[in-house]
């Protein structure tokens, strides 16, 4: 597969004056190819978000980007997306890049009709006939599912949560990116509304060949869409496998503690266990692996030396016992 | 042997009015009636704006319905006399989802804490006062207390401070804790640790539980022995022992939620597809359909269910409030193998 986006030791840093620095993306490394569909997944805290804003160059301040290289890959070779200049980086956000941020359904302008504000979208980065545009937004608006003739001249409150967020997903569409990233696109939402989105991101991805990451901290919405997840514990990737590989067996502690605290509609109840502690604070991130203070794995050399993220067979994994924790997981047991 | 009625809710319904000079009608729970005996879980689900917070204010006295009683082991809670109302006060606690907004920011752990302890006149001084507080630091897995009886809210977790709360939820030695969406706000990780507690607490000390919540699997993580109540736009749709009612779904609206749940499990997610509605999204709940609430998004809808309100029938362990409870398909989980050992 094409390479879409090469992320290559991206860092991220908080300079939080008298209280000092923190690095909330620590040396972050992953590729996307093109017509993808990646999980990017984390606690809060974890640095998801922050690396999402990293690839579109929009961390707030006091954050910046310290450290690190996007390849951008077009036809003729990469460009370093940090390397461009603002106005150049700005051409390509929405175009390229699309970001749909979390809570944004509740973002759109209240007193404009949905036709108007995705014109003023489009309009920001081309200069086309209305028509032209109303004609492209109804095209985008059923995909999503949604009538255009009713929502093109609605207000944004007349339309339920889901219905804001399936007209957030067409604007996005609007520009035809290469790379559309959604932050907690559900978080906020039904249960039922939740599963027709979720079936509805999987049906444009394919149907575009659209490349896409996808913010979760719900594995179970992981399960569901994404072909390649990554999984993130305090500002670093610490696992990165295809799905069902991951689900079947996890190699680091982590994710095999996730899973495992997750309660489910189904199957056995008595081997649910919570994972102790909390995530640290990363001012003062603890020596050594950063999740040894939580982990049952956890040794000598896990308080002293980080663990870096490794090849293991075909996926990738920092921990030093993930061969005892891919050995560990239990039977399967059929589902229902 | 059945245990005695601690709650009952006898057919409440609750209308907000609000404007003027409109004076807009919103029926934000329709009818209900519910029960949980000493020491029970009962799991209540439902989503956005379908009245479960409400009915958990009614449960908690918060609110007065505009019709039906709240009992209160058999005595009505606003007809009552001033000191069964206090007892009562006492041994109903709620408990919220937004455990940061409910401590007081500038008053440190232990103060929160004291303070119900002397109101309530459950201890005589100072010194019993952080003893006992301390003692149920460590009963909600605080542990060592002294590590936290001096901090302040913002210093602690989302999971500790939800832990806070449920400590002061047991200063006063409720009967009932009726937690609301206790564990949305809190990281995927620590969650389960809270349902752990809230188990223990009710097995260990037979506190009584309301669970509301919109999240069908943590429900069952607490509730699978207990009850579990589906409400939908203020009306519940379908009641009774949570095994019993899982196994055998009946309303369309729980089928359809089920449909929706996400499985941990790429095989099994991908071979669900979320049943088919007539509309993906609820209506507005401030003007709830005519006849059958469900009905503009039912995808067996009849004539009748436009017309008339289904009543909620059946054995007490299984009632379904459907027109066509016995006729609709049964809904199955699919029986696609699962390979992965966590869903």
């Amino acid at each position: 597969m094409k390479p879409l986006l090469q992320v290559r030791d991206l860092r991220v840093t908080f300079d939080l004056g008298r209280h000092g620095r923190l690095t909330a993306v620590d040396g972050v490394s992953f590729d996307l190819a093109r017509g993808e569909f990646v999980a990017l997944v984390g606690e809060s805290g974890s640095g998801k978000s922050t690396t999402a804003l990293a690839l579109i160059r929009l961390v707030p301040p006091p954050g910046f980007i310290s450290g690190g290289r996007l390849l951008w890959w077009e036809d003729e070779g990469p460009v370093d997306l940090l390397r461009l200049s603002a106005s150049q980086m700005r051409e390509r956000r929405w175009r390229d890049i699309a970001m749909i941020f979390q809570g944004a359904q509740n973002a759109l302008n209240p007193v404009m009709r949905i036709a108007e504000q995705m014109i003023e979208t489009m309009r920001a980065h081309h200069s086309m006939p209305r028509g032209e545009i109303l004609e492209r937004a109804a095209r985008c608006l059923r995909m999503v599912r949604l009538e255009p003739s009713r929502v093109l001249r609605a207000y944004p409150h007349e339309l339920s949560g889901g219905m804001r967020q399936r007209v957030l997903i067409a604007m996005s569409l609007l520009m035809n990116p290469r790379l559309l990233i959604l932050d907690e696109p559900t978080t906020a939402l039904d249960v039922i509304t939740q599963a027709h989105i979720l079936e509805i991101l999987r049906e444009i991805q394919e149907q575009l060949g659209l490349t896409m990451l996808l913010l979760t901290h719900d594995l179970a919405v992981v399960a569901k869409t994404a072909r390649r997840v990554l999984i993130m514990y305090a500002g670093q990737i610490v696992e990165e496998a295809p799905t069902e590989a991951l689900f079947e067996a996890p190699y680091h502690p982590y994710t095999r503690g996730l899973l495992q605290a997750m309660p489910t509609l189904r199957g056995d109840l008595a081997g649910k266990r919570p994972i102790p502690g909390a995530p640290p604070d990363l001012r003062h991130p603890p020596p050594g692996c950063r999740f040894h203070p939580r982990c049952p794995y956890a040794s000598e050399i896990c308080r002293q030396l980080e663990p870096a993220l490794e090849e293991a067979g075909g996926r990738r994994v920092a921990c030093h016992h993930w061969q005892q924790v891919a050995q560990e997981v239990l039977a399967p047991e059929p589902y229902g | 042997m059945t245990k005695p009625t601690l709650i009952a809710l006898e057919d409440i319904t609750l209308i907000f009015r609000r404007g003027w000079p409109s004076r807009e009608r919103v029926e934000a729970v329709a009818g209900v009636s519910l029960a949980i005996p000493e020491g029970g879980i009962l799991a209540l689900v439902g989503e956005t704006g379908s009245g479960k917070t409400t009915l958990g204010k009614l449960v908690a006295g918060l609110y007065r319905p505009t019709r039906g009683r709240v009992l209160f082991r058999g005595q009505d809670l606003w007809t009552m006399d001033r000191r069964a109302f206090l007892e009562y006060r006492r041994a109903v606690q709620l408990v919220h989802q937004d455990a940061f907004a409910a401590l007081n920011p500038v008053r440190t752990i232990y103060q929160s804490l004291q303070a119900p302890l002397i109101r309530h006149r459950i201890v005589q001084n100072g010194r019993e006062a952080r003893e006992r507080a301390a003692e149920l630091l460590e009963q909600v897995g605080l542990t060592p207390p002294e590590l936290f009886l001096d901090k302040y809210p913002h210093q602690l977790s989302g999971g500790q401070r939800q832990r806070v709360l449920l400590a002061r939820a047991l200063t006063v030695q409720p009967r009932l804790i009726v937690a609301d969406e206790p564990v949305s706000m809190i990281d995927v990780s620590l969650r389960l640790s809270i349902l752990q507690l809230l188990r223990e607490l009710n097995r260990r000390l037979g506190i009584a539980i309301l669970y509301i919540t919109h999240d069908l699997a943590t429900a069952r993580y607490l509730a699978e022995e207990g009850q579990l109540a589906v409400m939908y736009l203020g009306k519940i749709v379908e009641h009774g022992a949570f095994r019993k009612v899982l196994e055998n779904p009946r309303h369309p609206y729980l089928q359809a939620l089920l449909s929706a749940v996400p499985v941990p499990d790429p095989r099994v997610a991908r071979a669900i597809r979320p049943m088919t509605l007539q509309e993906m999204d609820p209506p507005d709940p401030r003007r709830p359909p005519s006849g059958c609430r469900f009905h503009p998004r039912c995808p067996y809808v009849q004539p009748i269910c436009r017309e008339i309100p289904p009543a909620l029938e059946g054995p007490a362990d299984h009632q379904v409030a459907c027109h066509f409870a016995q006729e609709i398909p049964s809904w199955h989980p699919p029986s696609a193998a699962s390979r992965s050992p966590w869903a």
